[in-house]
Parts: structure tokens; C-alpha cells; sequence
């Protein structure tokens, strides 16, 4: 009987070597490609083309780091202004999302709309986030071309809106949900308006899944690379997506540079 | 403490406190209020992809001349997309590409989940390492791979030639140039999985495990009879999600290949870019991408319905 046990015990205990062992090594390949571009980006251009590579640089430069902000790149624009135009671009579209979404969410969680039998309009929202949008490229393109919006913030700012949205309204109608309807009760019963309601006694409890939201929307926003592509092609207006993609031109990579922005925009 | 959790749902009848007189004061009297509160968001999604829709559609019938000026109406669009040895060869290129990856990241992200699935501190620092790889941007992840399977300076070869292995041009012939594409994405994308695959499992009910214990079922009995028909639904969902994302894939081709070599890997988000910005042939992508929303369709249903069905049949 003891010996069964301590055979079951050193198998188990095999088991948990042979797991962690394992794991340890997919974190390995996880974290080496991003360890290998950080460590790009500090290397002086004479060891990037060595032909013995190094696990860690020999001579650390911060060159590329400082080269894109003072704008003097050898292709493209400046980092800076990347990133700057990221920001706005993200941000607004952000807040615009969650200020229009939460509404709608709110409509959603609380109230039973004749348009939305068995959550048939929540479905039909949810429906917009699956369009692949690829397919609504080339009309966008040539919507904003008529619009004359091309090439501004405004166009990424509407675009990203409108694809965050329905991703917006069905998280914070699941986190709308788990907030009991009393307390809004309550204080309407005690004189407030039902909006007054929600903007003091909701939106506060609703605050953790406000800022999941939030941080979902701005990484989604801030890696989006097609419609940035399609829809901005002067250096000022680019977002970090394409601007990092200047950076390669068609003869040459300039690699320094290009892992040093990437390692920023990270 | 039932009715209670039934009043978080919609249904605001079922309110045990409000009266009948407090229901028409809240509800009716402003009833309007809540079509207001959706209406924005209406409009806004409705503008952004059923007008671009339907505008594709027209689009789609017009013909375009090489300034990209819209010149008269044609049908011949369907005609040259559905006769285009270009747009089958991609159509073939995504949907193989698709298969791979998704299969493959599904694996993965299922034995990744299992590995990490248990409670501790150790493993929760783990979870937050294994779905780093999804937070970058996909574009600064193609230029990382871009660098490191470079055929001259890369680490790839270099790590390769050290221990004594041939050396590969990882991007240089079409078989190498298409796996290394599949290889970035299952870098990037098995986390995606693993994470959904991870919150089913951490969801999934207790007792069933425990009377399969009582009943000295095998680890891989388990697994197969009880955790995979129970994560079917999670599992749909998974599948459906990555199937959408790598039929659009666009970052990793244009940073890492441009289609190449020759057009070994050119999808179809890749050559719908190419006709529409460098020849102006809207219509023309227009159509090509029709016929992809209408196969993306068809895919997701067929997909959803068939594994509905197993699981319904499988009757757990």
C-alpha cells in the first residue's frame, strides 16, 4: 500500500517536472521574438549585419531612439508625430464609443424594446462586428473620397467608431446586467431622473468594466493597420501602423530605426 | 435570491417591488427615452456597414477607368473576378492558409489551456506571459519575424547554421515563403485561442469530473468523454472568431512577403489592396471581395451548424 502511494507521488510529481519544463520553453518562444527586437533597436549598425550575432548587444546606442524624435529619419517622418496621431485618433474614437455604446448598452440591459424581441437587435449588432471588414473597404474609400475626408483624423476616428461599437455595447450590456435595477429604483423614487440615475449610481458601479472596455477598444484601435493603409497616405496624418511602415522602403530596411519604433509603439 | 437574479435581465415585469402605479410612471411615461438612448448607435453602425454594403454592391457593377473615375455600368466585373486565374489562386492561397492556421492554433491553444488550467500563483504569472504575443500590434510582430528569418542577417539561420543545420531561405521559395506566414500568425494567434479555450475551461462545471473520479476514469478518458463535449460551445466560438480574423489577414503578407514570391502568397485582403490603390480597380475589388463576404458566410454557418449538430447527437 506505502509503495503504491510513493510510486503514485514520484509519477505525479514527473508529471508536474515534465509540465513545467514545457511551459517554460513555449515562454521562451513566446518572449524571444520580442526580446530580439528590443535588443535590435540598441545595436550600432555595424553589429546588426555582423555575421556572429549576439544574444545581447555589445555596444548599446540609443541613436535610433533619439534619431526619429528630432525628425531626422532617413526615409519617412517623424515618430513623434505617429504616435501623436495614434493618440488622437484613439482616444477620441474611444470616448465617442463608450459614451454613444454605454447608452445604447444601458437601452439594452434595462428596458424591453418592442425592436429587440428575443435580443434579436442585440444579435443584429453583434452581427456588424463579424462583417469582416475588408468587404466595406473599397466603398469606405471612395465614401470618405467623396466626403473629402480622406487623408484626416476624422475618417479613422468615424471608421474605428463603428467597428468598436458593437463590441462596446455588448460588454457593457453584460456588465450593465449584473448591477441590480434597485438601486437606480431607489433613487428615482427619492426625485432623480432616470438619466440622472444612471450617470451617478450606474456609470460609478459600471467603472471596472468601463475601463476593460476602454483598454480593448485603444488596443484595437491602436494596432489597426488596413483601413489606416487605405484610408491615410500623407506622412502627417499616419497613424503608428502605417508610419512604422515607411520605414520599409522597397530597397533597403532601415532596421534600427524600424525596431526602435516598433519597440515604442509597443 | 432567484427573482433577484432575474431582474438583472431585461424583463422589467417581473420586478417583484414595482407595483403596477410605479411601472407606468417609470416605464410608460418616458417610453420614448429608450429608443433615444440606441438611437445613436443605430445610426452610427447602420451608416458604417449596411450604406458601405450596400454602396459595395453597386460599386461592384461599374466599371472603372484607369484614373479610378467611375465610367458607366458593367456587370463584367463578376465575369473577370469569377474568370481570374489571380483571384482563385488567392481565394486558394486564404482558404488554405486559413484551414492551417486555425487548426493548428486550435490544438495548441487547447493544450496550452489544459497545461495552464490549474490554480496557482505561478501559473497565473504564466497566463499573463502566454497571451503577450496578441497585445502587439500584428504589424510590428511581421517586422520582428521580417528580421529575424531574414535569409543573410537573420537569427533563424544563424541558430540553424550553429547547431549544425542546413540553412533555410525562410521567405525565398513559395513553400517556405507560405509557412513562414503561417508560422508569424500561430505565433501571434494561438494565445487568442488559448485564452477563450481558458475561460471555458475555468467555467465548466465540477461535478461531472467528480463522478468520473468516483468512477476511476483515465486522465485522457476525461478529457475526451467529458471536457471536449463540454467546451464545444466555447469552442465554436473560438473557431469562428480565428476563422474570421485569418481570412482578412493583411499586416503579416504586407510587411513580411508583399504577396511574394512571385504571388506564393498573395491572400485575398492582399490583392484586393493591390487592384483598388495601385490600379484604381474598384469595381473590380468590389466584386472580389462580394464573392469573399458571401463564402465567409457560408463558411461561419456551415461551421456553426454542423458542430451544433455533433454536439446535439453526442447528447452529453
Amino acid at each position: 500500500m506505502e509503495n503504491a502511494k510513493t510510486g503514485m507521488k514520484a509519477k505525479r510529481l514527473r508529471g508536474e517536472i515534465i509540465r513545467y519544463i514545457t511551459l517554460f520553453g513555449i515562454c521562451l518562444i513566446v518572449l524571444f521574438p520580442i526580446y530580439w527586437m528590443i535588443i535590435t533597436s540598441f545595436k550600432p549598425a555595424g553589429e546588426l549585419f555582423a555575421s556572429d550575432q549576439t544574444f545581447f548587444p555589445q555596444n548599446f546606442t540609443l541613436q535610433y531612439y533619439i534619431d526619429p524624435i528630432d525628425g531626422v529619419v532617413s526615409s519617412g517622418s517623424p515618430f513623434i508625430g505617429f504616435f501623436l496621431n495614434s493618440m488622437i485618433v484613439a482616444s477620441v474614437s474611444m470616448i465617442i464609443c463608450l459614451v454613444i455604446g454605454s447608452l445604447a448598452a444601458y437601452s439594452l440591459a434595462r428596458f424591453e424594446l418592442r425592436i429587440n424581441k428575443n435580443d434579436r437587435l442585440s444579435f443584429a449588432i453583434l452581427t456588424a462586428r463579424m462583417l469582416p471588414p475588408i468587404v466595406v473597404i473599397v466603398p469606405m474609400y471612395l465614401i470618405m473620397q467623396s466626403l473629402g475626408l480622406l487623408n484626416t483624423h476624422w475618417a479613422m476616428i468615424i471608421v474605428y467608431t463603428g467597428f468598436n461599437l458593437p463590441f462596446v455595447v455588448w460588454m457593457m450590456k453584460a456588465f450593465f446586467q449584473e448591477i441590480p435595477p434597485d438601486l437606480e429604483e431607489s433613487a428615482m423614487v427619492d426625485g432623480d431622473s432616470r438619466m440622472k440615475a444612471f450617470y451617478k449610481i450606474v456609470l460609478p458601479l459600471a467603472a471596472p468594466g468601463l475601463v476593460a472596455t476602454s483598454i480593448f477598444t485603444l488596443i484595437l484601435t491602436w494596432n489597426e493597420f488596413l483601413f489606416a493603409m487605405f484610408l491615410l497616405n500623407s506622412a502627417d496624418m499616419m497613424t503608428l501602423p502605417p508610419g512604422i511602415a515607411t520605414y520599409i522602403t522597397q530597397y533597403e530596411t532601415n532596421w534600427g530605426e524600424l525596431t526602435a519604433a516598433a519597440t515604442l509603439a509597443v | 435570491m432567484s427573482t433577484q437574479r432575474e431582474v438583472g435581465k431585461t424583463d422589467p415585469n417581473q420586478h417583484p417591488r414595482m407595483t403596477k402605479k410605479t411601472k407606468k410612471s417609470i416605464f410608460k411615461h418616458k417610453h420614448m427615452l429608450p429608443y433615444w438612448l440606441i438611437l445613436p448607435t443605430l445610426l452610427l453602425i447602420g451608416l458604417l456597414t449596411i450604406v458601405p454594403l450596400g454602396y459595395s454592391i453597386y460599386v461592384s457593377f461599374q466599371d472603372f477607368d484607369t484614373f479610378g473615375n467611375p465610367a458607366g455600368f458593367t456587370g463584367s466585373n463578376y465575369a473577370d473576378v469569377l474568370t481570374s486565374g489571380t483571384y482563385w489562386n488567392s481565394m486558394g492561397i486564404t482558404f488554405a492558409y486559413t484551414f492551417g492556421v486555425v487548426a493548428i492554433e486550435m490544438f495548441l491553444g487547447l493544450v496550452l489551456a489544459l497545461l495552464v488550467s490549474k490554480d496557482s500563483k505561478v501559473m497565473g504569472y504564466l497566463r499573463w506571459v502566454l497571451i503577450i504575443p496578441m497585445m502587439v500590434s500584428p504589424l510590428v510582430v511581421g517586422i520582428i519575424f521580417r528580421l529575424m528569418l531574414n535569409a543573410d542577417m537573420g537569427i533563424a539561420n544563424y541558430m540553424l547554421s550553429a547547431i549544425g543545420l542546413p540553412e533555410i531561405n525562410f521567405l525565398g521559395t513559395s513553400l517556405n515563403a507560405f509557412l513562414s506566414i503561417m508560422l508569424v500568425d500561430i505565433w501571434q494567434w494561438t494565445p487568442m485561442c488559448f485564452l477563450i479555450i481558458l475561460a471555458g475551461l475555468q467555467s465548466l462545471p465540477q461535478d461531472p469530473y467528480e463522478a468520473a473520479r468516483l468512477d476511476g476514469a483515465s486522465k485522457l478518458q476525461v478529457l475526451r468523454d467529458i471536457t471536449l463535449p463540454l467546451l464545444k460551445p466555447i469552442i465554436v466560438v473560438a473557431l469562428v472568431i480565428r476563422t474570421m480574423d485569418a481570412l482578412r489577414m493583411f499586416d503579416q503578407v504586407f510587411v513580411l512577403t508583399q504577396g511574394g514570391p512571385g504571388r506564393a502568397t498573395e491572400v485575398i485582403s492582399f490583392l484586393m489592396y493591390r487592384v483598388a490603390m495601385r490600379f484604381s480597380d474598384f469595381g473590380y475589388a468590389a466584386a472580389g471581395l462580394f464573392i469573399l463576404l458571401v463564402f465567409t458566410i457560408l463558411l461561419s454557418y456551415i461551421m456553426v451548424r454542423t458542430l451544433n449538430r455533433n454536439q446535439k447527437e453526442g447528447g452529453v
